[in-house]
């Protein structure tokens, strides 16, 4: 059949296409839209940068050493390195979190439950993905917050020799550890969906060949689903750290906002570059509103750079699932 | 027969009795070291049950199978932690928010109500999110169909890639630095000052990636589904360029309305 078709595509090439005006008309509007979208987003980014400038000059360099944000004052004092800092720590922690939990069900739904069952598991997966941030942040701040405080202090007490967990001060709350948990919950769903169809493509045949030499089943997934997979899986992995940097109210709501740069992740305390957009926008003087719109700024930058890098890896996947070089 | 296949195999009775014999251990623990504690048992009872379990495995059957054994126990745990973190965002909202659902939460707004105040509403509130999202939705549903469109159907030189790298960029824009977007440009550049149309801008901006990329995808999906068998009869027919869908073809056209048909039947290209 495959002979035939080429045969019968050599010996009549396709007519050139007939265009009317109602297609160039619709050529011409979709074409418009699209140079549109690009301009309009163009146009947008010179705003903020624009608008970040004052901040800018003021701060100078102090603007990426300086840990406090008192941008009103005079002098003002105001930079962002607490705030990347925490930004970076609580998306760390979240993904060292998530990242397991959301492989083991992924790997769950693809290797071990039925149809039925797989199915269920991955719809309710995505239901984690429908609930609003607020509400994330609300339930961490009043569940999840008192209910991990006796965890938080037996990792103080128990583990508190390594440095990560030692918590001098015996207070606990709304920590970096809690951050991460309730960032955890919502980058879950996204890297389980991702993995969970990077684990789908891999071909049966590789799976059945795995099991006709003896494999158990973790040895198959070991094997065979793993390193087919590892170019999905992280970029899974960076998509899960671009949607946990961007995250705002949850964190808002969850962390005791302080501007300081600790790896006790048990202590309360600690700030991130959206949290602080979001607390400090209401009260904030024109100096104020630029500085946020400079850190606003940044953490575009870094989602970007992080997006980029996600979409590259996964656009490699594809490729490589779909046996393309 | 029974008892050859199943020799050599842990049993669900053996399995199931080192599992007690696990919690029993983990209870015998919380008896007599200053352990305590209900989630601290369910935690402890919970590994060492599967600890019995496994080191009964690894007796019975070896070690290969004991490490199967232990991954499918840790891969049924992630599952259920995550569906336990489910069931508790959901019981919980629903607990503590049904005491608040009543006719006049939907009636009155937050007007003039203090803090101590048990009148309020969230009748404003849900207007509102509804008025944004629908304004919203008529920005960025018609923009994002039309960039999905032109992306899929006509796609080709240097326009086509900025714009699918713009569309890249928005997808990872986080919601804060939209709304610091459209404040940078309409609020303070163009001197609108803050309302519900800005908001509605802002979200636009999240909705339009979002928007063109599932709309790209059932694009394209459905161009290869209906592409393959009919392009060289359909561009011989004279099938007319730019169809979007298979759904959106005339009915006087070929079966399948395609693009020009270039290359291998096998890859349809990206034409017109």
């Amino acid at each position: 059949v495959q002979t035939l078709d080429v045969h019968v595509a050599d010996e009549a090439p396709p007519a050139p296409p007939i265009e009317r005006l109602g297609d160039r008309l619709f050529r011409w509007i979709t074409t418009g839209v699209g140079l549109a979208v690009t301009i309009l987003l163009l146009v947008v980014s010179v705003f903020l940068l624009a608008k970040a400038g004052p901040a800018l000059s003021k701060a100078g360099i102090h603007f990426f050493t300086e840990k406090q944000w008192f941008p009103d004052l005079e002098p003002a004092k105001f930079g962002v390195a607490a705030l990347v800092f925490g930004t970076v720590l609580s998306s760390v922690l979240a993904l060292v979190i998530a990242v397991p939990v959301a492989v083991g069900s992924a790997l769950y739904v693809s290797e071990y439950a039925g149809p039925a069952a797989g199915r269920i598991v991955g719809w309710l997966i995505e239901l984690l993905a429908a609930v609003p941030s607020v509400v994330f942040g609300l339930w961490g701040v009043l569940f999840l917050q008192p209910r991990m405080i006796p965890m938080q202090r037996w990792l103080a007490h128990h583990l508190g020799f390594i440095p990560l967990f030692k918590n001098p001060d015996n207070q606990f709350g709304g920590s970096m550890l809690l951050a991460g948990v309730v960032l955890a919950l919502m980058v879950l769903p996204i890297v389980a969906a991702v993995t969970r169809e990077v684990f789908a493509q891999v071909p049966d045949e590789l799976r059945e060949a795995a099991y006709g030499l003896g494999a158990t089943r973790w040895e198959m997934i070991r094997t065979v689903v793993f390193p087919f997979g590892r170019n999905g899986m992280i970029g899974a992995i960076v998509l899960g750290l671009g949607r946990a940097l961007g995250e705002t109210i949850a964190i808002a709501l969850v962390l005791a906002a302080t501007y300081d740069v600790s790896f006790r992740i048990t202590r309360p305390g600690g700030n991130t570059i959206a949290a602080n957009i979001a607390t400090k926008f209401g009260e904030a003087g024109s100096t104020g509103r630029s500085a946020l719109v400079a850190s606003g700024l940044l953490l575009f930058a870094i989602t970007l750079v992080v997006t980029i890098v996600a979409r590259g890896v996964v656009t490699r996947q594809a490729r490589f699932a779909e046996g393309r070089p | 027969v029974t008892e050859l296949l199943t020799h050599g195999r842990l049993q669900r009775w053996q399995a199931a009795v080192s599992a007690a014999a696990g919690v029993a251990v983990a209870a015998g623990l919380f008896a007599v070291t200053p352990m305590q504690g209900r989630a601290d048992f369910v935690v402890v009872g919970y590994m060492c049950a599967v600890a019995g379990y496994l080191v009964t495995a690894a007796r019975i059957e070896g070690r290969r199978q004991a490490v199967d054994r232990f991954f499918h126990a840790l891969i049924v745990t992630a599952v259920a932690t995550c569906l336990l973190a489910l069931g508790a965002v959901l019981v919980y909202t629903a607990a503590r928010g049904a005491g608040a659902i009543k006719p006049s939460f939907f009636r009155n707004t937050m007007n003039g109500v203090g803090v101590r105040d048990t009148t309020g509403g969230a009748y404003h509130a849900i207007v509102g999110t509804m008025e944004q999202v629908l304004l919203a939705s008529l920005l960025a549903v018609p923009a994002g169909l039309l960039v999905a469109i032109y992306s899929v159907e006509y796609g080709r030189g240097r326009l086509a890639t900025i714009l699918r790298t713009t569309v890249d960029v928005m997808t990872g824009v986080p919601s804060i630095v939209a709304g610091l977007f459209i404040y940078a440009f309409w609020v303070l550049g163009l001197h609108q000052g803050f309302s519900g149309f800005a908001a509605a801008l802002a979200l636009a901006l999240l909705m339009l990636p979002i928007v063109v990329r599932s709309a790209e995808e059932s694009s394209v999906s459905c161009r290869r589904r209906c592409a393959r068998p009919a392009t060289p009869s359909a561009s011989r027919g004279g099938a007319r360029c730019c169809r979007w869908s298979c759904r959106r073809r005339r009915p006087a056209s070929p079966p399948v309305s395609c693009c020009r048909w270039r290359g291998s039947p096998a890859r349809p290209r990206r034409c017109c």
